[in-house]
């Protein structure tokens, strides 16, 4: 038997500029989480994801391709959930986000994570994907958005639970 | 943005039923994972698989309905980090799909799982040859890569199974499969 499960868990549009996001009582009902956003920030830099807020330890290996140049990174050390490691979100284009957060309730296993992200901006579009692990047994119950500067009214976040 | 570099068909929020958990198997011991009978699930016109999986090797295999012959091409766009890209594609057709990194070699990282997702596409359809793709890595010595599989029949997709390069996927391992309507 099918189980409808795909659900929206929580939307939000920023009405007015903030230092950062959070959603917090994350269900423990899903087995995996998705993050799509469209941020906007004051300045052009990271966008960063913290599950429970936690600065580390996080990893990654990146893919990334920008108008001319293409590279990949890696890092074990890397203080925050991105999409790259060398991705920069800008102020003034829109710029679409996925993130999977896998297990995200297991105490059992590091969390892994895919993010995918792009934007055609001439000069500054790119698209990059990243997987990586969360180093922790920690159950994910909230997540912390923000990014260099702030992050500008309009921009748009939903979480989705996928049951399994 | 395309629904293809997102790697997911579903209409999430959208109409009930568009997007549809069809089983799950969480391996309570080493072993490969069998999927069977899918022609029952017609409703539906794509598949999806997601995953986090371990074995002793990272890389990830799969057949359609039972068949282990030569059938199947594999292609992977690779980061591997120190600013390395690479596309690799089978030499030959073989006997499986093969994603490598699609695991994590976890002899080492016992605690590490890797999460993907792969999407069967129009998996049903006798009238021509199946593709599926995926996007997954880990990042514990592999990379992160788009992966791109074909399977060399014409024929409905009935029965899928997972193995490993070597062993079988490790107890912990959990796989996913969804339909999606179309």
């Amino acid at each position: 038997m099918a189980t409808p499960t795909y659900t929206l868990l929580d939307s939000r549009t920023l009405s007015s500029n903030v230092a950062s996001l959070d959603f917090t009582s994350i269900s423990q009902d899903f087995t995996d989480l998705v993050l799509t956003a469209v941020p906007l920030a004051s300045t052009n830099g990271f966008v960063y994801l913290r599950p429970n807020n936690e600065s580390s330890p996080y990893d990654i290996v990146s893919m990334e391709a920008t108008e001319g140049s293409q590279a990949s990174y890696t890092t074990g050390s890397w203080p925050f959930i991105s999409a790259g490691a060398n991705y920069y979100n800008t102020s003034s284009e829109p710029r679409a986000h996925e993130y999977h957060i896998f297990n995200y309730s297991s105490s059992t296993q590091y969390k892994s994570y895919i993010g995918k992200a792009g934007g055609t901006g001439a000069g500054t579009g790119g698209i990059t994907m990243a997987v990586g692990h969360w180093q922790s047994f920690q159950a994910v119950t909230s997540l912390r958005i923000f990014a260099d500067g702030t992050l500008l009214a309009g921009s748009t976040f939903n979480l989705y639970g996928i049951e399994s | 943005m395309s629904p293809w570099f997102f790697g997911y068909l579903g209409a999430a929020g959208g109409v009930d039923g568009a997007f549809d958990l069809l089983e799950t198997t969480v391996l309570s011991s080493n072993g490969e994972v069998y999927f069977t009978g899918l022609d029952a699930y017609s409703d539906y016109k794509h598949l999806q698989l997601r995953f986090t999986g371990a074995a002793s090797t990272s890389g990830m295999q799969f057949t359609f309905n039972n068949d282990l012959t030569d059938k199947y091409m594999t292609s992977r766009l690779k980061g591997v980090g120190s600013n390395t890209i690479v596309n690799e594609r089978e030499a030959a057709l073989r006997n499986t799909i093969r994603f490598d990194g699609a695991f994590v070699g976890n002899t080492n990282f016992p605690n590490y799982f890797a999460g993907g997702v792969i999407d069967i596409l129009d998996y049903s359809s006798a009238n021509k040859k199946t593709t599926v793709r995926g996007i997954f890595g880990n990042s514990t010595g592999s990379g992160v890569m788009l992966g791109m599989g074909f399977y060399d029949v014409a024929s409905a997709v009935t029965a899928l199974t997972i193995y490993s390069s070597s062993g079988s996927p490790k107890a912990g391992s959990r796989f996913s499969l969804y339909g999606i309507r179309g």
